[in-house]
């Protein structure tokens, strides 16, 4: 059975073998590159992403993040038609896998969900900025002194913006190697905050965040720790 | 890593009234494992200040030539000649 070759992750170079099957009970492999390593496993056809398969994923996921100290997940159900194709993939981009693969070694995500109090108004509140998001785009455009780049910039600090999440944020600065945010339009849920830890920071990094949550009064779910999915393919 | 049940907050009563634990914890391995990872394919994102700008799928066209044109196509453009080429850009093309 020829078929194609599932991907599940992108390793640091290493001798070690996966150590566990995939999610169909498929052997994995370790394929080595210059300075990366793939784990990969045989397939037909790519995995339909049913709620038995997505856990078994991360499951595998888990046992991986185990035996390597650096894992860059890759999305369920990623395919590549051969070990050819594979390799020109990992050729292009091996710089950035590298690096991302230097970022997350021993480390973990956390994942904190933050609630709002109570149902959200439209955004008419003071967000960060220098004009506090007050101003509109045609007063900003007059100005004409604010290069594009720091204009970009500040839009993007506007959309890390996540009410009620300061102290908490403050609370457990000094365990999180990096952190994602995304903000969610709900009425409920404010938005979701990735935290990439150390593997042995992640108790006290909990009783902290804990902690500096009931101290605001913030309703959150915090879990983990995981592989660092949210880190895997992340610009920062 | 062993798994870790989401704990919430024993005063979260808002965020269970949302999310059962079981479902959370079902959440939390979806959002992961569908919505983030890496994604293998040719991508490119041309990224200004730190926000991404232009994503631009080049999975076709930075697979090597052998894996998109058929073999017939292949030796044709290796041996097209010159005078068939295009002509440079701001020059119009010369009647035949």
């Amino acid at each position: 059975m020829r078929g194609m070759l599932c991907v599940y992750a992108l390793v640091s170079p290493s001798r070690k073998t996966p150590g566990v099957t995939g999610v169909r009970g498929e052997r994995l492999r370790r394929i080595s590159f210059q300075r990366v390593d793939v784990i990969v496993g045989q397939m037909a056809s790519p995995p339909k992403p049913t709620g038995v398969a997505v856990r078994r994923y991360d499951t595998v996921m888990r046992t991986l993040g185990d035996r390597f100290p650096a894992i860059l997940p890759a999305r369920f159900g990623t395919c590549v038609v051969d070990v050819e194709e594979l390799a020109f993939i990992v050729k292009t981009r091996q710089a950035s896998f590298v690096k991302s693969l230097r970022l997350v070694r021993n480390r973990v995500q956390m994942t904190v969900r933050i609630f709002s109090p109570q149902p959200r108004a439209s955004e008419g509140r003071r967000l960060p900025g220098r004009d506090g998001g007050r101003r509109g785009g045609t007063e900003v455009a007059r100005e004409g002194r604010r290069s594009g780049a720091q204009y970009l910039r500040e839009r993007a600090e506007i959309a890390r913006y996540l009410p009620g999440s300061e102290p908490i944020r403050a609370a457990v600065k000094k365990w999180v190697k990096a952190e994602r945010i995304e903000r969610h339009e709900g009425q409920r849920f404010a938005g979701s905050i990735f935290h990439l830890v150390a593997r042995s920071a992640v108790r006290p990094y909990h009783r902290a965040l804990e902690r500096a949550a009931m101290a605001a009064d913030v309703t959150t779910i915090i879990s983990g720790p995981w592989p660092p999915y949210a880190f895997a393919d992340w610009n920062g | 890593m062993s798994p870790s049940r989401p704990r919430a907050r024993k005063a979260a009563t808002g965020a269970e009234l949302v999310l059962g634990t079981e479902d959370a914890s079902l959440l939390d391995i979806v959002d992961n494992v569908l919505n983030k990872g890496v994604v293998l394919s040719g991508d490119l994102t041309i990224a200004l200040a730190n926000v991404d700008l232009i994503y631009a799928r080049l999975s076709v066209l930075l697979c090597a030539a052998d894996r998109v044109l058929p073999p017939d196509q292949r030796s044709s453009a290796q041996k097209a000649p010159a005078h068939r080429r295009p002509p440079p850009l701001g020059r119009p093309p010369t009647a035949p």
